[in-house]
């Protein structure tokens, strides 16, 4: 992960702006570049790097220049290219740097904007400058893993940047600005691109969101091995970098086959340390044994973090800060993981976070899923969750780590691998009535591969909010106590007034809300579309244990 | 002219070092870049651009792909680069004349890259696999550099003292030293070992990258010998000068200085085949002053588009807090000159596309230019005085030129602090270059007649120094000046001035001034950052 920011239009540098680009310095720990385009007027660009690809010549800004080829073009990337070599290779680019984003120069400068962004195998937020037609493009990723903000004002202006830390103090402070344009800070939808000539106004939208592409037999068996296939690259070619990868392992299915993947692979390639797997919950909470029994499994360096309700709630104001939301579900689930990536910043020099995120989306594992009308609905469900996972537990994973200046990878959210999987019949994707168990066509994927403890595999989800307390007394339901303590019956009245936009309709989601806005203020609010909320059930709290399935399925 | 700066060891937040990097920016207006460097813990450098050689790829800090471990800072310009270029089979990556030096550390090591460099500059390199960080000059100091030590650990480098001095730093900021270099370890923490600059160049000897220039000079101590390799020496110090992308105008006071300068560039550019006009540029109180006049004939005489600017008393002292500001100095004799070349530059910034100025500046400390040189006792204390002056002359005019246009973003280009030129007129027998018939600078003049390079009366006429002749006639600028600071300062502050002041009290009501304006910028900690110009004992104040 690395930090990008960029500005256009204004006609002054000053140290508001610096204040600005320098408000998310947690995302580059290793070294920091702020400058102006020489041949753009009132072009500035900053770039925050943590070093994960290519050593020396990876530092951004990054032009292309020795012999050249592209002096008109400059680019700023938050991201990893995975198939750079491969077009690098196919294309015959002549490469100055060492550095995969390199890849993104040539194939602007052979192809065009849209073209580079579909050609890109890889999680990306890029900015590129092109003084030549004197424009700038920006895109975004197929699941907005890399996160990127930005606004446009109607005379001309635009920012760009990774976290809305970054564009909302300088909106806020910037002089002589007339209207306030707060409100104008949205998140770049993932999957996009975007060509504005420096005369804002010519705004392209063009792209798929998501493109199921792969078509095959309807063999289980040859699907069961697509997946596995699939699955192991996509695990695979994340292990790119010079840094020490590890992986978060919950004990659920989905982080135990991304770390058990991972080791295995990481031993293939002869990497002689183990891998550091990390977990945290209380003490003997059912996560936190399960993990360990993976942990033993996949022979990993394993790490318990445990943390007391007291540290979850000092860190909540800060969480909500490094998170930039306030959605209830996400701030809950943040807590432990910003947490452990504290952890790990602090006593470890593990970088990079290989994460299980997406696999609920993509497989259909949240337990709500079991009420689906008909399979169509529970496909129109899985694939809406994962269009706006860049809202929810994608900005969690991001933010939670980047925070602590690590760098997250979440294999589940690979293109090749989630367009093979929504390919495939959407009966097949559905929790399967004869066992009752959801994600049941990933689970049997790798069913018989002893790549994980069978118990595991066939394992119960625990939302990563519930599953790291004790069963009685969830870790939320302390936090939930703690808010109803501080905020009084009138206070939650007086909400619908107070916040007329998503009212917060509990005591603890007022609290994240006023948490939130004495931060960014009441119009960024508006970055969160909607709170997360199960669907089918009816019900206010997101928490999967209030659903009817689980609590039958803990008798 | 761009600007550079680099902290190393300073604890203080970034926020803190990017506002302090940013107080220079005027001397870069087209590019800037700030970044830290990786595995430096602690440190910052920043480079503010002006384009004048090389596209992109002379943006800085520059890291070669071949030295991946050094990262230059550099502002300057380097004639020689590619002579050495050839000389040594250097394979370039960029098309700026810079480059060079990280080419020449890398193989000769710093103090001997410093002495092939055939230029003005002032550079930084940081070598994080020797794990430290070197600054060097150019002979004269030309290109401004200060810096600051402390025994904590920091070392902070910068063109002017503006974006050194509001750190958090103890320690006093000093003029690094023309003609010297320092290389500083920097420890695995990040703080600096301090260290003290070393002589690499003397201003009255050869310089050392003469060895790789084939000189056509002639030998012997013959007048007309010695008058042919001045004008050999002195065309070749102007012509390099005139290197780069952006337009050349020259400063034109109607003195014998500027007009030699202005008049040798203009001939340089035609012969370079540059179609636009040189333009010239004076500034006087009054359109009648003699100054102004003898401009306006030189500009006649070699055909330059020549431009006449006036300014009056009030402009004046609306320019002298900016001045100072700029200027970064109290002296007087800097500050006296400074208004009217402040203006100036303002202008042409203003109005016109040139970004390169030439500029008569070095003559008089060179040739034995200023009256008092004309009390000399003897030769040899004329030569000892106007080494003297040579030595300190980056304090004074060589600071002046500089800022009055880095100000404005346009660069200075001094052809008389030439080194091949000076090395070569400073070694000729002192009797010859001292005053003769009482008239100043005679040799030098002498050997410019007959050449039509300049109107006759031109070249023999007096002295007038750009402040005394800018004014009306009767009243020169600096007397408008003093009478009008008189009224301004009250008696009883300038009685208590030797208790306000103690290093280098003011001495008289204008000094006081000007000081009191300095120490509100600046603060009294940077008081010991210039001197008063001292006079030499045999001259009458």
């Amino acid at each position: 992960m690395c930090g990008i920011w960029a500005l256009f239009g204004y006609d002054t540098t000053d140290v508001t702006q610096f204040t600005c680009a320098l408000t998310m310095a947690h995302r580059g720990p290793d070294c920091f570049r702020f400058e102006n385009v020489s041949e753009m007027r009132n072009a500035k660009l900053a770039f925050h790097r943590l070093e994960v690809v290519g050593n020396v010549g990876g530092m951004q800004v990054m032009t292309s220049s020795t012999h050249d080829q592209l002096p008109h073009l400059t680019l700023i990337c938050n991201g990893e290219i995975y198939n750079c070599r491969k077009l690098k290779e196919e294309f015959a680019f002549e490469f100055e740097s060492t550095s995969d984003c390199e890849v993104i120069l040539h194939l602007y400068d052979k192809f065009g904007a849209e073209e580079t962004s579909k050609l890109l195998d890889g999680v990306f937020a890029y900015v590129i400058v092109d003084t030549r037609e004197y424009r700038v493009i920006i895109s975004r990723d197929t699941f907005g893993i890399r996160p990127m903000f930005y606004y446009v004002t109607k005379d001309g202006q635009m920012g760009v940047c990774s976290e809305v830390k970054g564009e909302s103090e300088f909106i806020h402070t910037s002089p002589g600005c007339g209207e306030d344009k707060t409100g104008l800070i949205q998140a770049f939808p993932p999957a996009h691109y975007m060509v504005c000539d420096s005369k804002v106004g010519s705004h392209y939208l063009i792209g798929q969101l998501l493109k199921c592409c792969y078509v095959t037999g309807d063999n289980n068996d040859v699907i069961k091995k697509n997946i596995r296939t699939l699955m192991t690259n996509a695990v695979e070619k994340r292990l790119m970098s010079y840094r020490r990868v590890g992986s978060l392992l919950s004990g659920g299915l989905d982080s135990s086959l991304v770390a058990a993947i991972t080791a295995q692979k990481l031993r293939e390639r002869g990497v002689e340390q183990p891998i550091q797997t990390f977990s945290i919950g209380v003490e003997s909470s059912p996560d936190v044994i399960a993990a360990r029994k993976v942990a033993e499994h996949i022979k990993s360096e394993h790490h318990e973090v445990t943390f007391s309700p007291q540290e979850g709630i000092r860190a909540l104001e800060e969480t909500i800060f490094a998170l930039e939301s306030y959605d209830v579900t996400t701030v809950r689930a943040s807590i432990p993981m910003y947490l452990i990536s504290r952890y790990i910043s602090e006593n470890t020099d593990t970088i990079v976070i290989m994460s299980g995120e997406g696999a609920d989306e993509l497989a259909q594992g949240y337990i709500y899923f079991h009420k689906q009308p008909s399979p169509q609905e529970g496909d129109i469900e899985s694939k809406r969750l994962l269009t706006d996972l860049y809202l929810f537990d994608v900005l969690r994973t991001d933010r939670s780590t980047a925070a602590h200046g690590l760098e997250v990878r979440a294999p589940f959210l690979d293109h090749a691998f989630v367009s093979y999987f929504l390919s495939l019949p959407a009966s097949k994707r559905m929790p399967q009535v004869s066992n009752g168990v959801e994600k049941h066509l990933l689970r049997s994927s790798f069913d018989g591969t002893n790549l994980i403890p069978t118990e595991i595999l066939w394992r119960r989800k625990e939302a990563f909010s519930d599953g790291v307390t004790s069963k009685k007394r969830s870790w939320f339901e302390i936090l939930q106590e703690h808010i109803d303590s501080m905020i009084s019956d009138e206070e939650l009245d007086k909400a619908r007034e107070n916040y007329p936009f998503h009212t917060p309709r509990t005591k603890e989601a007022l609290f994240y809300r006023r948490t939130f806005e004495s931060k960014f203020g009441s119009k960024l609010s508006k970055l969160i579309p909607y709170q997360w909320l199960p669907r089918w059930t009816g019900s206010d709290d997101p928490s999967a244990r209030v659903l009817a399935h689980y609590q039958n399925d803990e008798e | 002219m761009c600007g550079i700066w680099a902290l190393f060891g300073c604890d203080c937040s970034d926020l803190v070092r990017c506002k302090e990097a940013l107080k220079v920016a005027h001397r870069g207006p087209d590019s800037f870049q700030i970044n830290n460097l990786e595995g430096l813990k602690n440190s910052m450098v920043a480079f503010h651009r002006l384009h004048v050689v090389g596209g992109i790829g002379g943006m800085q800090p520059m890291i070669l792909k071949k030295y991946p471990h050094l990262s230059l800072l550099c502002n300057g310009e380097i004639y020689n680069y590619k002579t050495l270029q050839k000389e040594f089979d250097y394979l370039f990556q960029t098309d700026c004349d810079c480059e060079i030096i990280l080419h020449l550390y890398n193989e000769f090591g710093g103090k001997k890259a410093s002495q092939l460099l055939d230029g003005v500059f002032a550079f930084i390199v940081i070598d994080t696999k020797q794990n430290c960080v070197m600054l060097s000059r150019d002979s004269y100091g030309v290109r401004p550099l200060y810096y600051v030590t402390t025994k904590a650990g920091v070392l902070g480098a910068c063109s002017e003292v503006k974006g050194l001095c509001e750190l958090p730093v103890e320690g006093g900021i000093r003029h690094f030293p023309p003609g010297h270099y320092m290389f500083c370890d920097i420890m695995k923490n990040g703080k600096v070992i301090p260290s003290t600059p070393t002589k690499f160049h003397r201003i009255d000897e050869p310089p050392a990258h003469l060895q790789y220039q084939r000189l056509e000079l002639e030998n012997g101590l013959e007048e007309e010998t010695v008058k042919r390799n001045i004008r050999y020496l002195f065309s070749r110090a102007v012509d390099k000068r005139l290197m780069g992308s952006r337009r050349v105008g020259s400063l034109l006071s109607g003195g014998l200085d500027s007009s030699v300068v202005a008049a040798l560039t203009a001939q340089k550019l035609k012969e370079h085949g540059v179609a636009e006009p040189l333009q010239t540029f004076t500034i006087g109180m009054n359109s009648d002053s003699t100054d102004v006049i003898a401009a306006r004939k030189v500009a006649r005489h070699i055909g330059s588009e020549h431009h006449e600017i006036t300014f009056t008393l009030e402009e004046g002292m609306k320019a002298v807090k900016s001045v100072i500001f700029t200027l970064e100095t109290y002296d007087v004799l800097a500050i006296r000159p400074s208004v009217p070349m402040y203006i100036l530059c303002q202008h042409i910034s203003r109005n016109t596309n040139n970004i390169l100025i030439m500029t008569g500046e070095g003559a008089d400390e060179v040739a034995q230019g200023y009256l008092h040189f004309l009390e000399q006792p003897t030769p040899e204390d004329g030569h000892k005085e106007s080494m003297r002056q040579l030595q300190q002359i980056y304090m004074y005019d060589v600071l002046r030129i500089d800022r009055c246009t880095a100000a404005h973003g346009l660069e200075i280009r001094a052809p008389f602090l030439d080194h091949a030129f000076t090395s070569y007129y400073l070694n000729l027998p002192a009797d010859m270059r001292a005053p003769k018939n009482g008239i100043e600078k005679y040799f030098l003049r002498a050997a410019f007649a007959g050449a039509n390079l300049i109107p006759n009366n031109t070249l023999w006429r007096k002295k007038e120094g750009f402040s005394t002749g800018v004014g009306e006639e009767g009243t020169s600028w600096f007397e408008h000046l003093q009478q009008h600071l008189e009224g301004l300062v009250k008696k009883y502050r300038f009685a208590r001035a030797s208790q306000s002041y103690t290093h280098n009290t003011p001495r008289t009501k204008e000094e006081l001034f000007y000081r009191q304006i300095f120490e509100k910028k600046f603060g009294s900690k940077l008081d010991r950052i210039c001197t008063y110009q001292r006079r030499p004992k045999w001259a009458q104040a």
